[in-house]
């Protein structure tokens, strides 16, 4: 092998890209050339430098947004097109969400004050599903209503 | 569940199974667009982005094909439109500052040198890694971050990118050159790798 051909594949043999025949044949070009050993170390230092950066996570409730993002989106669409099938008022999430847990908290602060008249977490959603109607008609298909369904299915403990 | 099997379960209309596929990649599209992009901001958006983009055609998508790699095409074409965009922007002077690169520190081979000078020297750093990823052509680019940051393999990046292995091989040996080229100073004076 020229050393030509070697430094083609370096950046391959460096990576295990290589077949085992074309490996052992680089390896051993380079075990003996000191200017192909010296560009393998080249190429080896910026790769790890690179390999070194920290790793990178998504911040937290990245999914959550982006499934409000994307019931957002479907949202703007539909009413760009005009369909009236799904065009009903949508309640934002955030809004939802604040009013399960509120209605949540008031109602787990409401069985802890009066000792308890009440047991156990199928009460719990009685009760939540109770002070939700309270609320007044919630629109078919809206988030408010797939809460409380979505309440009154799980049994939320 | 594998991703296919949640692929169908979306198809299906199970919103679940579109978030689940979210969580397992998050990570993985965040990093990609962190390393295109240079900061956690716009990554961040373009990552949401990304994700809407594979909702709005995941309805079209050929089950045959694989998810992993459809995601990573859609990631990267998205974050080379939000460079292109943003040179731009540079030519018409909109934006007269380079944004910042914050996905680049600390890292170990960044680490401060004893003395008051450490933290800039760590910034300078960082900052060159980034300028030399930013300096290489798209489809380096892109090989080099599926490669080292994707931890892809060629015949993947091959499929990602829709091209053969061997030009895979010889677009990352370019991007290597490249890199040494933009980060030999670095890399001769610096800590010793
Ligand atoms: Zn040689």
């Amino acid at each position: 092998m020229t050393c030509k051909t070697v430094q083609r594949r370096l950046s391959a043999f460096l990576d295990g890209e290589l077949t085992e025949e074309l490996t052992r044949q680089v390896g051993e070009h380079v075990s003996r050339c000191t200017e192909c050993a010296a560009e393998l170390a080249r190429l080896q230092k910026v790769w790890q430098l690179l390999g070194s950066l920290p790793p990178v996570q998504a911040p937290p409730f990245f999914a959550t947004r982006v499934l409000a993002q994307v019931k957002a989106g479907r949202r703007n669409l539909v009413e760009r097109v005009g369909e009236l099938v799904f065009a009903r008022p949508l309640l934002p999430i955030a809004v939802s969400v604040g009013i399960l847990a509120g209605v949540l908290l008031g109602s787990r602060l409401g069985s802890w004050i009066t000792g308890g008249y009440r047991h156990g977490s199928e009460a719990l959603v009685t009760q939540v599903a109770t002070e939700f109607e309270s609320f007044g008609d919630l629109p078919p298909g809206s988030l408010s209503e797939a809460y409380v369904t979505l309440a009154s299915a799980n049994n939320i403990k | 569940m594998d991703d296919a099997a949640l692929v169908e379960q979306f198809r299906k209309g199970d919103v679940g199974a579109f978030e689940e596929l979210v969580r397992r990649y998050q990570d993985k599209v965040m990093a990609t667009c962190v390393r295109m992009l240079g900061n956690h901001a716009d990554a961040e958006d373009a990552a949401q982005e990304v994700f809407v983009k594979v909702y709005d055609a995941l309805p079209r998508f050929d089950p045959r094909a694989k998810f992993s790699t459809w995601l990573y095409r859609i990631s990267t074409n998205h974050c080379l439109n939000v460079l292109r965009a943003r040179k731009v922007r540079r030519f018409f002077s909109l934006q007269r500052t380079e944004p910042e690169a914050d996905g680049y520190l600390p890292s170990a081979q960044c680490d401060p040198g004893p003395g008051p000078d450490g933290a800039v020297e760590q910034e300078e750093c960082g900052r060159a890694l980034w300028k030399a990823i930013d300096s290489l052509p798209e489809s380096q680019k892109v090989a080099t971050v599926l490669a080292r940051f994707g931890n892809l393999s060629y015949a993947e990046i091959a499929e990602v990118m829709e091209t053969t292995v061997s030009a895979v091989e010889s677009i990352l040996h370019r991007a290597k050159r490249q890199l040494y080229r933009e980060l030999s100073d670095l890399l001769e004076e610096g800590p010793q790798v």
